[in-house]
């Protein structure tokens, strides 16, 4: 074989040839050269092989290995679970009743408010249903809400 | 002698079953050429080859108190190889099986040869064992080995291994021609 592509081949085998016209300027020579076809054909074979070994030894089997990764899998598992329970609790307890107030301040429009000496209040507001009404609202929470209203 | 050696399948999974680790160490290193015969011969990229394979193994371990002692271990883990396989077309949606490699993969068992996988040679794997492990000085080892496992670039590995591009790429040179004239010695490269 030509001893001026033996290192050549293999660099081109192993893919650090870049350039595309010594690329091609390799090819052609193999196709030429019957010597160097044969090293370029069993070098190849022997690139395979190597890499099929390699790979090989890497998949072995390990116990200890295998184990700990379903361990952790389990693990993850979990921490995913307990995630979505803590997202779900925090939703349900804060969030929800976040935008809920939001809602209840766009659609309620009072018009009159008076307080009594018991802390309890009258009110009139439009119930979005083109008449008015008085409802009495003692309840901590509408307190809260209608005090906000009349805050801003 | 190894103390596993006499015993089955079955023994050895009762045994892993009590606790002996080992036991199933042994056991599956004697399947390992032969799952990975078939992973090999039906996926081409060598980290899906990796995935296949460990993901295999997972599940074996994982499953291993489903397994009815009935001395059918090695189509228990054939089958379930099988359907990692089909299920890692499905995912990857690249090339769906074909008739002809799901017959082949239908046909695993039996290790006939008209089937479209290739046989490894064991004797060829431990030759080259044998020179990566036995022949090449730590750093040639180390160098060919991130160059085919890791697949770096021989200006990579010069950058991690702080040395010089051309010690990288001739001491690769150097063991792929030791490999190659040790196969070709034992036949394995045709003229």
């Amino acid at each position: 074989m030509c001893k001026e592509f033996e290192e050549k081949i293999i660099n081109y085998l192993i893919g650090e040839i870049e350039n595309e016209n010594e690329k091609k300027n390799i090819l052609k020579h193999i196709n030429e050269c019957e010597s160097c076809n044969v090293y370029f054909n069993q070098m190849l074979k022997t690139i395979n092989y190597t890499k099929e070994t390699i790979l090989y030894n890497k998949t072995k089997f390990d116990i200890f290995k295998i184990e700990k990764k379903i361990r952790m899998r389990k693990i993850f598992k979990r921490f995913l679970l307990g995630s979505s329970i803590a997202a779900a609790i925090m939703f349900i307890f804060i969030i929800v009743p976040y935008f809920k107030n939001i809602s209840k301040k766009e659609v309620i429009e009072i018009n009159k408010f008076n307080q009594f000496s018991d802390a309890s209040f009258a009110i009139e507001y439009n119930n979005n249903e083109n008449y008015f009404e008085n409802k009495f609202a003692n309840l901590e929470e509408k307190y809260l809400l209608i005090k906000e209203e009349f805050n801003e | 002698m190894n103390k596993y050696e006499n015993l089955n399948d079955d023994d050895l999974i009762k045994l892993y079953k009590k606790g002996d680790k080992m036991a199933m160490q042994f056991l599956m290193e004697k399947y390992h050429q032969y799952l990975f015969k078939i992973g090999y011969s039906f996926l081409n990229n060598k980290e899906d080859i990796e995935d296949l394979i460990q993901d295999t193994y997972i599940k074996i371990i994982k499953n291993i108190k489903q397994y009815k002692m009935n001395n059918y271990f090695k189509y228990w883990i054939t089958r379930m190889l099988k359907n990692n396989i089909i299920n890692f077309y499905k995912k990857k949606k690249i090339n769906v099986l074909d008739e002809t490699q799901l017959f082949a993969l239908n046909n695993v068992e039996d290790n006939s040869p008209d089937t479209m996988i290739q046989l490894l040679n064991e004797e060829r794997i431990a030759i080259i064992n044998s020179i990566i492990n036995e022949e090449l000085k730590e750093e040639k080892k180390k160098i060919i080995e991130m160059k085919f496992n890791e697949n770096l670039k021989a200006k990579e590995i010069a950058e991690k291994l702080k040395m010089p591009l051309n010690t990288v790429l001739t001491s690769i040179h150097y063991s792929l021609i030791k490999i190659k004239d040790k196969l070709k010695e034992k036949g394995y490269l045709s003229n």
